[in-house]
């Protein structure tokens, strides 16, 4: 079912996290991206930073995860959390904006790796091999040209590595299967083509994120699906 | 009557004009938008603050997604509860997060020691409640294991970080 992403830019508007892939360490989550028409995009393996769109690996805050960072959700393992932005330029934007903000701007170089990373005396060693800058100049007096070589140090130390990203196109019921007035099937547009599925079968998959359409469990044990709000009742689509 | 009615509203509105200005020009020194009550006044000193609670050291992977790295450590302590309040409730320069936050947080009650902490006193004393004093900062990437920390430093080393 799952398929490689198209090659044409996908607008995210939701992420959250999801279990490992197989054969992955436990903190090593996957990125579930949710596009507005449900679709989901699994972002796993590769680096951290490069799931969660997220270059300077920053934590789930009130700043990062703020409107005004256009952040779509968090992910992580256990209690640590990461933004999750919908792009690489968002989450870049919201380290730069850190960088350049009255929190970090003040500081050195120096000081101000030794915040970022606490426990890393060496992380100042490998920005200034990186870009040949003066550990002493503060982040504010530093010119466009020389910001962009930190800003890029610290992404490329804190590892942008390309990993696995599948594709899940969410379905759509295109028509339905009666008997004596209950149905049996659903029509799923599926990769460019129709299919008659069980209503079992669609029941499970819409568990499962996969159609779109809403499970109901009824009073007396029986489970349906109906259609999502505002889409064709499913009586318009008897074949 | 009807005049100066007009004239208060126009009044009014240039008012509410400059006061948005002057806090815009504030506000460019905090990175949060909203939830500022820990945000501490640019040109203020940082709060020098006693904490209180249970030290341990706690081992970390450098690369959580990378065991071959191998691993560090840090210290925490445990804060008692009157500790929390004042964690909760101190204003930082380094500000990300708000009271809410801070105690939404799965490790809330724990606070990281960054800085220059004596670590042959901190082995001797580890597992006893010690009290510690420092200045906190709040947490913001993945280097950072608890929502506060506290350093022996200030976050800005003079008062007035905004030498503009």
């Amino acid at each position: 079912m799952n398929q490689k992403s198209e090659t044409s830019p996908r607008v995210f508007v939701r992420a959250q996290s999801g279990p490992p892939n197989c054969g992955d360490p436990e903190p090593m989550f996957t990125v579930q991206y949710f596009d507005e028409q449900g679709n989901m995009t699994i972002r796993g393996s590769g680096s951290r930073a490069w799931r969660c769109n997220n270059p300077g690996n920053l934590r789930a805050s009130k700043y990062s995860t703020s409107k005004q960072r256009r952040c779509i959700g968090t992910a992580g393992h256990q209690q640590d959390q990461y933004a999750v932005y919908p792009d690489y330029a968002t989450g870049h934007e919201a380290l730069v904006v850190m960088l350049k903000g009255g929190i970090y701007s003040p500081l050195s170089l120096r000081e101000a790796m030794k915040r970022y990373d606490p426990a890393n005396v060496k992380y100042i060693d490998t920005i200034i091999s990186k870009t040949n800058l003066d550990p002493e100049q503060k982040i504010r007096s530093l010119n466009d040209r020389d910001f962009e070589k930190f800003w890029k140090a610290i992404e490329e130390t804190e590892k942008w590595k390309v990993g696995q990203e599948d594709f899940i196109e969410k379905w759509y019921i295109t028509g339905i299967r009666m008997k004596r007035g209950i149905i049996q099937e659903y029509r799923i547009h599926q990769n460019g083509h129709d299919v008659w599925i069980s209503k079992e079968q669609a029941i499970a998959l819409t568990q499962e994120l996969r159609i779109h359409a809403i499970v109901v469990h009824h009073s007396n044990g029986t489970v349906y699906l109906r259609p999502e709000y505002h889409a064709k009742p499913f009586r318009e689509m008897v074949c | 009557m009807r005049n100066r009615f007009v004239k208060w509203c126009a009044s009014f509105f240039v008012f509410l004009f400059y006061s948005s200005v002057l806090f815009g020009v504030q506000e460019t020194a905090s990175l949060l938008e909203e939830d500022t009550i820990l945000v501490l006044e640019p040109h203020t000193a940082e709060r020098y603050v006693s904490i209180t609670g249970q030290l341990q050291r706690c081992l970390f992977n450098k690369n959580a997604e990378n065991p071959e790295l191998g691993t560090g450590h840090y210290w925490i302590l445990k804060m008692d509860s009157k500790s929390f309040e004042i964690a909760c409730s101190t204003p930082v320069h380094c500000a990300f997060e708000s009271p809410l936050s801070i105690r939404n947080s799965l490790r809330s009650h724990e606070l990281a020691l960054t800085g220059s902490y004596d670590e042959k006193w901190l082995h001797q004393h580890m597992h006893q409640t010690v009290t510690l004093s420092g200045y906190l900062w709040h947490a913001h990437t993945a280097h950072h294991p608890t929502p506060i920390m506290m350093d022996t430093e200030p976050w800005f080393k003079n008062t007035s970080p905004c030498n503009e």
